[in-house]
């Protein structure tokens, strides 16, 4: 048996007639999930046979639409699909064991659809690096047009002194007894760690 | 020393740990570290209870039954807090369903710190607990005594 | 037939080791019905993604239960490695798999033990415990914890395991092998226990497979399924690898199919440390992975299969981490088996099934 994952998209609209027919070709239900997005939810649905394990993804589920359940098939989904409503606000109809929004009790209501200040600061950052690289790509993709030669020239000596010293430190380093050693490149480590933030 | 401070009847319970400080709390009690050899004895009942274990952070959902076990269990009590959650929500501290350490929903004696919590610790931590239920008999008896006198 | 009554169990129960609440409709001594509830440890750990990077969230992740700790910092790690495609050094998932069937062996003698006290067996219960501690002892000397670890970072493992210290986990292995046969002949044997186990909470394989049930609970109905025979890692070198079955599907084949896993996890650690590979123990991981990348793993922990899934948002953080554990995967078997028994069975049924509460609510 070997193991594979595939992530397929999937309509929100032939879910239930998808998971009877999984039932019906002898797949084992692995498990549901919900991802928050700024307007509603990813669904992730996955089923298990003979060592693969494909994940069906309902991308961009408005919050306000009725999601059927499937635990009339996989009555194992019921754990899931109660949390899902309590956790991400998604509705979800027939539930086998419906626990109407008291499978957990929480402080506030759909504590997982909150965008924390965290998160939203990392996209930001994210968001930033990817435009950085981007306006690099751009930048270096000119340059080699432009000026290819002249560029690389300017470049070059820069580079050179920095690899030439880092080969000179490496050298003493490996004259070291490798524990005081090992100390050095630690304290070099976090100097650039630092010197980077 | 009290009588009850001689061998000290401990209660478990487990607010919203993650099972290591729990196995811990067992691990006090069995071969290996042995806590009976003190006399230290676990019941499942609040009223037999000398100290009250709790591991784990409170949350909104286990607060109350945190409260309950703790207003069930007859004076001189002790609570011990067990594992850094307990004493202050530890690495969950800031998690939307955590309010904070056992000392949010009860007055802790002791605290033992730890992640999880050694049996080392836990011993050391029982054994302090038990001074302090010896002060509380003390007060109490006291509190009788002038009471007695009052009248 | 007497009343339908609605008898409430836990969250603090002294059978219980965990707070787990159940009402239970009963007809006389007998369960009709069965209705789980939980959200008394639930903690929104998974939200934590957003505020730990990916580097520090696995301290997170090995937290979300002290018995299964090493299992989740693995398949944690491995899902990471999987979005950002890390090469894990050879020797670093061997020793990732050592510590981990040591878990293994320490959750299953924690819980047989737990077993025991049920049935009221308290010097078995004690017995258990005891070789359980020089396990914890092995863990120790090698990692420093005794239940949460702390040895896997995403690209390898923390620490080695020197030679000397290999053979030493072999030697204490083969220590517990002997005491571990008298406890289990005394298990498997004594007839107050088969009366109290034979037959009762019956899952048929059918109904296992009907309700996705995983790892040994499934297996002691004929489930043959079992993560680690995926070949994944360094279970992809053994020579051999059978789950272990029992056809009968009630309390007494849950129990022995655990035992026989202990045996088994010793087996699995001895033929790894004859083969272990010398070389790094870890790679260095650099950059995030990548916005709208998604990565799934599966991983047999000592009560089933888990399911972990991770998706990137291009910075450090990820944008969601997500355990669906075996026990949450297994309440609906439970639900099942509770159904129809004795009210006095319910504590032994509900163990059989190993519930681990804390990694069910997370």
């Amino acid at each position: 048996m070997e193991f594979t994952q595939v992530f397929e998209p999937l309509a929100l609209d032939s879910l239930h007639d998808f998971a009877l027919s999984r039932k019906e070709d002898g797949w084992r239900y692995v498990q549901t999930l919900a991802v928050n997005k700024d307007d509603g939810v990813d669904l992730v649905y996955s089923f298990m046979k003979n060592g693969a394990l494909v994940n069906s993804v309902i991308s961009d589920v408005p919050r306000d639409a009725e999601v059927p359940s499937i635990s009339d098939a996989f009555l194992a989904a019921f754990v899931f699909e109660n949390e899902i409503h309590d956790l991400f606000g998604v509705r979800i109809t027939d539930i086998a064991i419906d626990f109407e929004g008291n499978f957990y009790r929480v402080s506030e209501e759909y504590p997982m659809t909150i965008i924390s200040p965290e998160q939203l600061a990392a996209r930001e950052k994210a968001a930033k690096i990817a435009a950085a690289k981007a306006a690099k790509e751009r930048a270096a993709a000119n340059a080699a047009e432009a000026s290819a030669e002249a560029a690389a020239e300017a470049e070059k000596p820069s580079e050179d002194e920095e690899a030439r010293k880092a080969a000179e430190l490496e050298a003493k380093l490996a004259a070291m007894d490798p524990e005081k050693a090992a100390k050095v490149r630690a304290a070099m480590e976090a100097r650039a760690k630092k010197g980077g933030e | 020393m009290g009588y009850a401070s001689r061998s000290p009847w401990v209660i478990h319970y487990d607010g919203s740990s993650c099972n290591g400080c729990d196995i811990e709390v067992l691990a006090t009690l069995c071969p290996g570290f042995d806590g009976e050899r003190f006399g230290v004895v676990n019941t499942g009942n609040p009223k037999h209870a000398d100290i009250f274990l709790v591991t784990g952070s409170v949350n909104e959902q286990n607060i109350d039954v945190v409260r309950q076990i703790y207003d069930q269990m007859v004076e001189p009590k002790v609570v011990v807090a067990c594992g850094i959650c307990a004493c202050s929500g530890g690495v969950f501290h800031d998690c939307y369903n955590v309010i904070g350490g056992v000392d949010q929903a009860i007055p802790v004696d002791v605290y033992a710190p730890g992640c999880a919590v050694r049996p080392e610790t836990l011993i050391d931590a029982i054994v302090a607990g038990v001074k302090v239920l010896d002060e509380k008999e003390a007060a109490l008896k006291e509190q009788k005594r002038a009471a007695k006198k009052e009248r | 037939m007497g009343k339908a009554t609605v008898i409430p169990f836990g969250p603090q129960h002294p059978v219980l080791p965990e707070p787990l609440h159940l009402d239970l409709v009963v007809q006389d001594e007998t369960v009709i019905d069965c209705l789980p509830q939980i959200g008394f440890i639930h903690r929104g750990l998974e939200k934590l993604v957003e505020k730990r990077d990916y580097n520090q969230f696995i301290y997170v992740a090995e937290r979300i239960c002290g018995i299964c700790a090493m299992g989740h910092s693995l398949g944690y790690a491995e899902t990471v490695e999987e979005l950002m495609g890390v090469e894990v050094p050879k020797r670093a998932e061997y020793l990732r798999v050592i510590w981990h069937e040591l878990s293994r062996i320490h959750s299953h003698l924690l819980w047989l033990g737990l077993a025991a006290d049920a049935f009221g067996f308290e010097s078995l219960f004690m017995h258990c415990w005891r070789l359980r501690e020089r396990v914890l002892d092995l863990f120790e000397k090698t990692t420093g914890g005794r239940v949460i670890l702390s040895v896997v970072k995403v690209g390898g493992v923390v620490r080695d395991i020197d030679g000397a210290m290999l053979r030493e986990i072999v030697a204490v292995l083969e220590g517990l092998e002997a005491e571990y046969a008298t406890i289990v002949s005394t298990l498997l044997t004594d007839a107050s226990i088969k009366n109290r186990t034979v037959g009762v909470g019956v899952i048929s394989h059918e109904e296992a497979l009907d309700l996705s049930m995983v790892g040994p609970f499934a297996r002691a109905s004929a489930v043959n399924y079992d993560c680690r025979m995926l070949g994944r890692g360094a279970y992809g070198d053994l020579s051999d690898f059978q789950p272990i079955l029992d056809t009968q599907g009630d309390c007494y084949a849950r129990i022995k199919v655990r035992c026989s896993e202990v045996l088994q996890s010793i087996a699995i650690i001895k033929e790894l440390v004859a083969k272990i590979p010398t070389g790094d123990i870890a790679v260095d991981v650099k950059g995030s992975p990548a916005d709208g990348s998604q990565a799934s793993n599966v991983l047999e922990q000592p009560r089933g299969e888990c399911y972990y899934y991770a998706r990137g948002n291009g910075s450090k953080n990820l944008e969601r981490m997500r355990m669906r554990t075996p026990t949450s995967q297994n309440l609906a078997g439970m639900v099942a088996a509770l159904k129809g028994c004795d009210l006095a069975d319910v504590n032994m049924i509900i163990l059989t099934i190993d519930p681990c509460v804390s990694c069910t609510e997370r």
